[in-house]
C-alpha cells in the first residue's frame, strides 16, 4: 500500500487533470500542485506521473502533457476516503465563493445544478418545471441544453438534453459578497403542511458525508413535491440550512428581499440560522413523475444572463 | 446544532447511543436484548433470500446465523429481523468498554479482505443511518464477494480506547464462539482503519453490516425495503438459519 503522503499527491494531481479537461504538463502541474500546498519540484512530478501512466490512471500525449483515464476517474471517486469526506464541502464553499451574482445589475455567475434527461423527455420536462416554478417552490430560471451543445464546459451527450436550474446556494455566495457569513450546515428534507415549514425532518450534514446530501435524498426518491404543490401542501421537499450569526438577521432579510425577483420567494428563518428550499425540488419532481434524471446538485457556474424563465 | 436548530432530529449517534445502552446479550450465557434491524420481503421471495442469507453467512459476511421472521400475513410482506452490528458496541459496553461508534460506508473486499472504503457516512452528521441509507443505491457488489471474494459491502467502524485492547480481543472471542461474525478488522491504535481515521490512542473496529444479506438480496433483483436499527429483540426469540 502506497504511503498516505504520496497518495495525497498522486490523488491531488488526478483532481487538476480531472478539472482540467485538455492534456496538463508536468511544469504546469507542479506550479498546481505549488497553488494547493504540495511544494514538491517538477523532477518529483514526473515521478508520480510516471507511477500514475504506470498503473493506467493517465496518458501520456506526447509534449502536450497528460489527461486522465477512465480508471483514473475512478480511482478519484474512491481513493482517500476521508479527504473526500471533506471534498463535497470544499467543492461547495469553492462554488459559493465564486459567485459573482450582483444584486443591482441583476447579472453575474450563479450556481446551478445539472441534470441529464433523455432528450425526448425535454418537452414534458419543461412543462413539469414550469408547474413547480408557478408553485412557487422553486426558482423558475433555467437553461436546457440539447445534444452536441455546450454547457458549462461540457458536451451533451447523444439522445441527451441537460437542463441546469438555479441552486439556493447562489444565495449563500450573495450574502458572503455582502459580508454576511453563511455556513452551511447540512441538506435534507423537510415537511410542509399548509405550506407551511414545519421543520427538517431528515438531514445529511455536508462535512460529514462522501456524496453530496441532496443527491442522495433524490436518487432514494424521498421527496413528495407532488404534495407540497396542491393547495392543502402537506408534502416532504428538499432544503439546506446554514448558520449565520444573530447579529446579520435585518441585512440578510433585505437581501433576502431584494433576490425575490430571480425567484428565490421562499425562506425560513429559522434561530441561529436561514432554511432556503432547494433549487433541485423543480427535478424532484421530475423525478416523482417518471423522468429519470442523473443530476449533479451544485455543479457548475453559469452567467445568469443565459438563463431564461421556464 | 440542536440548540440552535429547534426544528430538525437528533443526529444518527443520539439513537445509537440509545440503543446501545438497551442492549443486554451476554455471549456466554446466550440471553439476553440485542439490536435488530428489520427489512421487508415479499413472502414469495422469502425462500429465496433466506438461501442467499445462508451463502453470506458462509463467506463470513453476515453477523451471526440468527434471525426471525415476523408479520406472516400482512398484504403479502414478511419481516424478517437480523442483528445489527451495533449490538457488538452494547456487549462492549455491558463489559465497561467505551466504544464510540464513527459512522458506516462501503467497504471494497479484496480476497475477503477490507482495503478501503469507498464511500463513507458519519454518525454525527447524519439523521438517517449510513447503511440503510447507501444500500439500495447500486454501490455495493456484496454477491460478488460471495462468489469471487473481491467486491463491495457495507460495514461500519467504531473507534475504542487503546487501553481495552486485551479485553476487546477476549469479548470479540466470546462473540465468535456465540456464533457470531462479520467482524473484519480490529486495528492499531494512533492508526487509520481502510482509510478513515481513528482518535488519539485509539483503535478501529470494522464490522460487516447485519443488514448486508438483505442488501445482496436487492442486488439479485428481489425488492426489499430495510430499516435499520429498528427493535429491541430477546436472542432467544430468534432462530438459527440452519433451523429456519
Amino acid at each position: 500500500m502506497t504511503e498516505i503522503s504520496v497518495q495525497r499527491k498522486i490523488i491531488e494531481i488526478l483532481r487538476i487533470l480531472s478539472e482540467s479537461g485538455v492534456p496538463v504538463g508536468a511544469r504546469r502541474i507542479g506550479d498546481l500542485l505549488s497553488e494547493r500546498g504540495y511544494n514538491i519540484g517538477e523532477r518529483a512530478v514526473r515521478y508520480h506521473l510516471s507511477l500514475l501512466d504506470e498503473r493506467g490512471f493517465t496518458k501520456k500525449h506526447g509534449y502536450l502533457g497528460r489527461t486522465i483515464t477512465d480508471l483514473g476517474r475512478k480511482e478519484l471517486e474512491e481513493a482517500l476516503v476521508t479527504d473526500r469526506l471533506n471534498f463535497v464541502m470544499t467543492g461547495v464553499e469553492s462554488m459559493i465563493y465564486q459567485t459573482s451574482f450582483d444584486l443591482e445589475q441583476g447579472d453575474g455567475d450563479v450556481v446551478v445544478n445539472l441534470s441529464v434527461i433523455d432528450k425526448d423527455r425535454s418537452d414534458d420536462a419543461l412543462r413539469l418545471l414550469g408547474e413547480v416554478a408557478s408553485s412557487g417552490l422553486a426558482s423558475p430560471y433555467i437553461k436546457l441544453v440539447d445534444e452536441g451543445e455546450m454547457i458549462c464546459t461540457e458536451v451533451v451527450a447523444e439522445g441527451k438534453s441537460v437542463i441546469a436550474t438555479f441552486c439556493s446556494i447562489t444565495v449563500d455566495g450573495v450574502l458572503l459578497k455582502a459580508g454576511i457569513p453563511a455556513e452551511l450546515k447540512f441538506g435534507g428534507l423537510v415537511r410542509l403542511k399548509d405550506r407551511e415549514f414545519e421543520g427538517f425532518v431528515e438531514y445529511i450534514g455536508y462535512k460529514g458525508t462522501t456524496i453530496n446530501p441532496i443527491k442522495i435524498f433524490l436518487s432514494k426518491q424521498m421527496t413528495d413535491v407532488s404534495g407540497a404543490m396542491k393547495a392543502d401542501g402537506d408534502g416532504l421537499i428538499l432544503a439546506n440550512f446554514r448558520e449565520i450569526p444573530e447579529i446579520a438577521e435585518e441585512k440578510v432579510r433585505k437581501v433576502l428581499t431584494e433576490l425575490k425577483d430571480i425567484g428565490i420567494a421562499e425562506w425560513i428563518y429559522e434561530q441561529g440560522g436561514l432554511v432556503l428550499y432547494a433549487g433541485v425540488n423543480g427535478i424532484a419532481y421530475l423525478e416523482e413523475k417518471g423522468i429519470k434524471t442523473d443530476t449533479r446538485p451544485n455543479a457548475a457556474l453559469m452567467p445568469f444572463s443565459e438563463m431564461v424563465e421556464v | 446544532m440542536s440548540k440552535m436548530m429547534r426544528r430538525a432530529p437528533p443526529p444518527a449517534i443520539s439513537k445509537i447511543r440509545d440503543a446501545i445502552y438497551d442492549v443486554t446479550f451476554d455471549p456466554k450465557r446466550m440471553d439476553g436484548k440485542v439490536i435488530a434491524n428489520i427489512s421487508y420481503v415479499d413472502s414469495n421471495d422469502l425462500d429465496s433470500v433466506i438461501d442467499i442469507y445462508r451463502r453470506l453467512h458462509r463467506s463470513g459476511l453476515s453477523i451471526g446465523p440468527y434471525i426471525k421472521i415476523v408479520d406472516e400475513n400482512t398484504g403479502g410482506k414478511v419481516g424478517i429481523l437480523t442483528i445489527c452490528s451495533i449490538t457488538i458496541d452494547g456487549v462492549l459496553l455491558k463489559s465497561a468498554v467505551p466504544s464510540n461508534p464513527i459512522g458506516g460506508g462501503v467497504l471494497y473486499v479484496e480476497s475477503v479482505r477490507g482495503v478501503r472504503f469507498t464511500d463513507f457516512l458519519k454518525y454525527e452528521s447524519t439523521t438517517m443511518d449510513p447503511l440503510e441509507t447507501l444500500a439500495g443505491m447500486g454501490l455495493t457488489s456484496i454477491m460478488k464477494v460471495v462468489e469471487t471474494g473481491s467486491g463491495r459491502i457495507l460495514a461500519n467502524v467504531r473507534e475504542v480506547p487503546m487501553i481495552a485492547k486485551d479485553d476487546v480481543e477476549a469479548l470479540l472471542g466470546d462473540m465468535v464462539d456465540a456464533g457470531f461474525s462479520g467482524v473484519i478488522e480490529v486495528g492499531e491504535p494512533n492508526t487509520d482503519i481502510f482509510d478513515i481515521p481513528t482518535g488519539r490512542d485509539h483503535f478501529g473496529i470494522v464490522i460487516a453490516g447485519g443488514i448486508n444479506p438483505l442488501v445482496a438480496a436487492d442486488e439479485m433483483g428481489i425488492a426489499v425495503e430495510n430499516h435499520a436499527m429498528r427493535q429491541i429483540v430477546e436472542i432467544s426469540e430468534m432462530e438459527r438459519i440452519s433451523d429456519v
